[in-house]
């Protein structure tokens, strides 16, 4: 019925589809570009008339190629991501085809679902900005299609139509947001990631750390409610590691399904924490986590927990992930199989044995074993994130001839030798530390404070005991944060004696000078924004409604009202645009009106065909009395609408004079 | 121009597509509970509301004050002009006017009308069949601005649109075919006397417009001139050969062929059936309006 669309705005469809992979670039497998991208410059190379389109044989073969791809590039064809891979594939082999309406219209109403799968991946401040605009340029297009070839493209009257749409929806928009029942389900089974990016995986092996601790992207940010406890107690646990092989552990997977719905978080500290996307099915929590709980019944379905403490999802949750969590100074008692924690490898390198026999005969217990170890590595021991190579013999080149590493190294070392004494002990991974941002209340955790230590089980006080052996060899590293700490050259951390010293060193560094302040004002919107979309969930909507007065509002009554919402919007935007008419009214045709009720009332009522000069001559006649002074106002008001000068409030000030004065 | 006060509107394949859509959005998000999706279905929602406003909006006091046929020939296109008249405050676009007694799918779309004011359209129609069709309805619609509503409103009108014989045929115009009543060319170029004045009628060439005579308050009137060498033709059915429409359309290339002339002339359809001598757009038009009627009649007898 429409006729089909102009190289313009085919142009601007290959742009749009173009933006909307740019969320989805680093995050999905490259080759779903590699074909969808050389599409997108296909059809922009026919739109200039430098190729043919494909013919039905080679789009066949595409469809097929992308399916493929997409395919094997996701082991299936199930699941979110392969679905995003496909949505991407569809709409560049659309734009292959001779776009005419109809596809201009899958496309646009594709466009919605390509940016909605980017949510799934990834939610912040960005992606929201992004998705405004993209919403902006959706609604456009859908817009100049419709209004026919005379329509402009460039990109500023596409963003200010678009705008100006997108901005009459948002009152409708945010009511829904507020009001809409939120109810969580899982109608649609969709798998999300199968393995999280962030370097931390169920196997510890030197190199997974140090490789995370160069990036300074954010882990998670958390927020105490009360107090936070001293920068050297932030350990943050994540997995723990019982299976020992030398310098590599594994992890004993003993999760089990627990029960989290409306138990109240009680601990030494309640806190709420922002993980970011790329963590796959790991929980981190403050040492010693006591109870987790998550804002949706869905994802608490899909907790489980272990009784060393950690806690994990069932599956990869694949986005950023609110929960709370509830967490005390000591391990409190958990029944565990203590023997799993006294493995060791078959074989112990007797230089090994000589020296665990030695300390532990000059020890008493664990505590005093332990300051062995300790002194034993702040003898000759370096902290550095490249060590090199440690051979076949892992532990044994450590501990005896390279004597240098980072905290995975001392931690799975530390473990090894409580064990090799009969310590029931394990490696645990996680962060230690968070930069407070002083800009608010909360801390970031980034990357850079990705760490390991060792627990043990301390059989006089009948739990298990953090010990930390990074904090002998590289004391710093545990009183700065890693955020700090691994901003400074290597030099400068050898150089610096104290923590004032180093700090003195960091705060000379150039970016930190001239950006940290700004970098940390980013940060608290980023943080405010992920707190407001990830924590508005159901009971959040409650408490906002109590606050309104709706209290106990079921959630069939609040769709009813979401509904009753939208039609109110339909009428109160006729209104609006009704209002708006006669607001268009200027002054002089107001009080022009007024005179005109007011001669009514005296039975001189305005024909259809009466203009104002012959009404109020009409007038005149009829009201001889008044006859000077309507004529007056006819003159004022005619030379105020029609004459050649613009308006004129002292004129305007006259003609309302006049009228007091007729109507009195 | 009648009008029906109603506008109808319901939501087109599109529009239901995009509904579900919507309702496949809330899905995710509550899925996922993701309050981004949430946003953006809630967004789909508002502009789906939106859609709907506006698309009512589109229509809305758009009245149609005029519409007009011309002559058309059998099995060519015919053209039209419709004026519309825009009382709202908000300019309009790609508004489809459909015209069913035309052809059941025939439309054309006036892309743009301005707030406040008429705007004016031609259009081009398929002409296919001899004949006289009554136009009593059109319907207005539109998918504007995001094609998922179909809002529509009736009109009621009274207005043709003929559609005549083809002007073919192998016999040339023939000469002085018979003198009938004497009929004084309005023309002037067969002579330069002046005879008399004469009522202006519509399709009279304004340049024979007395207006010297109007500018005195006299009525409109036509200058006639006489020479007594004017040319009359009265072109009849009997002079023609071959089958009904062969010979329908033989007469409507000699009415063709007079005006081109400038001659004055007359049809005469049998026995009793005669239309009076003359000349111009008017008489060109009455002449094959009653070919087109004679057309219909026959087709519909065969």
């Amino acid at each position: 019925m429409l006729e089909a669309p102009s190289r313009k705005f085919n142009l601007s469809l290959l742009g749009l589809a173009l933006l909307n992979m740019i969320p989805h670039l680093g995050i999905h497998a490259w080759v779903i570009f590699l074909v969808g991208i050389p599409m997108i410059v296909w059809r922009f190379a026919y739109e200039h008339q430098k190729v043919p389109l494909p013919s039905t044989l080679v789009k066949v073969l595409l469809i097929s190629y992308s399916i493929f791809i997409v395919q094997q590039s996701y082991t299936g064809l199930s699941g979110v991501e392969s679905a995003t891979g496909l949505l991407i594939s569809a709409i560049s082999l659309k734009l292959l085809d001779s776009v005419r309406y109809r596809d201009a219209m899958v496309v646009l109403y594709t466009s919605f679902f390509v940016l909605m799968s980017s949510f799934l991946e990834q939610q912040n401040l960005a992606i929201t900005l992004f998705a405004a605009l993209d919403l902006i340029l959706i609604t456009a297009l859908l817009f100049q299609l419709h209004k026919g070839k005379d329509m402009n493209f460039d990109l500023w009257t596409i963003i200010k139509i678009g705008g100006r749409l997108v901005a009459a929806t948002l009152p409708l928009l945010i009511i829904l947001f507020v009001i809409f029942p939120r109810f969580s389900g899982s109608l649609l089974n969709f798998n999300q990631k199968n393995v999280g990016s962030s370097g931390f995986s169920d196997k510890m092996e030197p190199g997974s750390i140090d490789q995370l601790v160069l990036s300074d992207e954010v882990a998670f940010r958390v927020e105490f409610e009360d107090f936070p406890p001293p920068q050297d107690q932030l350990y943050w646990r994540g997995s723990t590691f019982a299976i020992n092989n030398g310098l590599e552990w594994k992890k004993l997977d003993t999760y089990e399904k627990i029960q989290t719905r409306n138990q109240d978080l009680k601990g030494d500290y309640v806190y709420e924490v922002i993980l970011h996307e790329d963590y796959g099915k790991w929980i981190f929590a403050l040492d010693y986590p006591s109870r987790i709980q998550l804002p949706s019944w869905r994802m608490n379905r899909h907790l489980r927990a272990a009784a060393d403490k950690t806690y994990r999802f069932k599956e990869p949750i694949g986005q950023k992930t609110l929960y709370r969590g509830a967490s005390d100074l000591i391990f409190t008692q958990s029944i565990e199989d203590l023997s799993v924690y006294l493995q060791m490898p078959e074989s112990v390198p007797e230089e090994i044995q000589d020296l665990v026999r030695t300390w532990k005969n000059e020890s008493e217990d664990v505590e005093t074993y332990a300051k062995k170890i300790y002194q034993y590595y702040a003898k000759d021991f370096r902290y550095t994130l490249e060590p090199g190579s440690m051979g076949e013999n892992s532990m044994a080149t450590f501990l005896l001839e390279k004597k240098q590493g980072f905290c995975e190294h001392f931690a799975t070392s530390f473990a090894y030798l409580m064990r090799a004494a009969g310590y029931p002990s394990r490696v645990v991974a996680g962060f230690q530390g968070g930069r407070k941002n002083k800009l608010s209340d909360y801390f970031i955790v980034s990357n850079r404070d990705a760490h390991a230590w060792a627990e043990v089980y301390n059989e006089a006080k009948g739990r298990w005991q953090r010990f930390d052996p990074t904090s002998v060899v590289a004391p710093l590293r545990l009183e700065l944060g890693g955020a700090v700490y691994f901003t400074l050259s290597e030099e400068e951390r050898d150089r610096a004696t104290s923590v004032d010293e180093a700090l003195k060193y960091y705060q000379n560094n150039f970016l930190v000078r001239y950006f940290d302040n700004f970098s940390l004002a980013i940060d608290f919107v980023q943080q405010e924004w992920n707190q407001f979309l990830l924590d508005y969930d159901y009971r959040r909507q409650k408490e906002l409604l109590r606050k309104l007065g709706l209290d106990e509002v079921s959630k069939g009554r609040l769709f009813l009202y979401s509904v009753l919402v939208a039609i109110l919007f339909f009428i109160v935007y006729r209104y609006r645009k009704l209002r708006s008419l006669r607001l268009k009214q200027s002054k002089a045709q107001q009080i022009y009106q007024k005179l005109q009720k007011h001669l009514a009332k005296k039975d001189i009522v305005k024909m259809a065909h009466e203009g104002p000069q012959t009404y109020l001559e009409r007038a005149q006649k009829q009201l001889p009395d008044k006859a000077e002074i309507i004529e007056q106002f006819q003159l004022l008001y005619l030379h105020q609408e029609y004459g050649p000068e613009a308006e004129n409030d002292q004129r305007l000030t006259r003609l309302q004079q006049a009228y007091k004065e007729i109507k009195s | 121009m009648m009008k029906d006060k109603k506008t109808y509107i319901i939501p087109n394949w599109y529009g239901l597509i995009f509904g579900v859509s919507i309702l496949a959005a809330i899905l995710l998000g509550a899925t996922y509970s993701n309050n981004l999706v949430f946003a953006v279905a809630f967004f789909m929602l508002a502009l789906f509301l939106l859609g709907m406003v506006q698309a009512n909006a589109n229509l809305k006091d758009l009245d149609i004050e005029k519409i007009h046929f011309s002559l058309a020939e059998e099995n060519a296109t015919g053209s039209g002009r419709i004026w519309l008249k825009n009382n709202s405050n908000e300019d309009h676009y790609q508004i489809m006017v459909k015209i069913p007694e035309i052809k059941e799918d025939f439309f054309f779309t006036v892309s743009h009308c301005e707030k406040k004011s008429s705007c004016i359209e031609n259009f081009t129609f398929p002409s296919l069949e001899i004949g006289i069709k009554n136009i009593k309805q059109i319907k207005i619609a539109s998918v504007f601005p995001f094609g998922m509503f179909y809002v529509w409103r009736n009109f009621s009108i009274t207005s043709k649109q003929v559609t005549y014989p083809k002007a073919e045929g192998d016999l040339a115009l023939p000469k002085n075919l018979e003198l009938g009543e004497s009929y004084i060319s309005d023309f002037g170029l067969q002579g330069e006397d002046f005879s008399e004045h004469r009522k202006f009628l519509p399709g009279d060439n304004f340049r024979h417009v007395d207006w010297k005579a109007y500018a005195k308050g006299r009525p409109m009137l036509v200058k006639k001139f006489d020479d007594g060498e004017t040319s009359n033709f009265i072109l009849d059915l009997q002079h023609t050969s071959g089958d009904w429409m062969k010979r329908l359309r033989q007469l409507s290339k000699w009415v063709h062929e007079c005006e081109a002339q400038k001659h004055a002339y007359s049809i005469r359809l049998g026995q009793e059936k005669q239309l009076s001598m003359g000349h111009g757009q008017l008489h060109k038009m009455q002449c094959l309006e009653q070919l087109a009627k004679l057309g219909e009649e026959y087709a519909r007898s065969s």
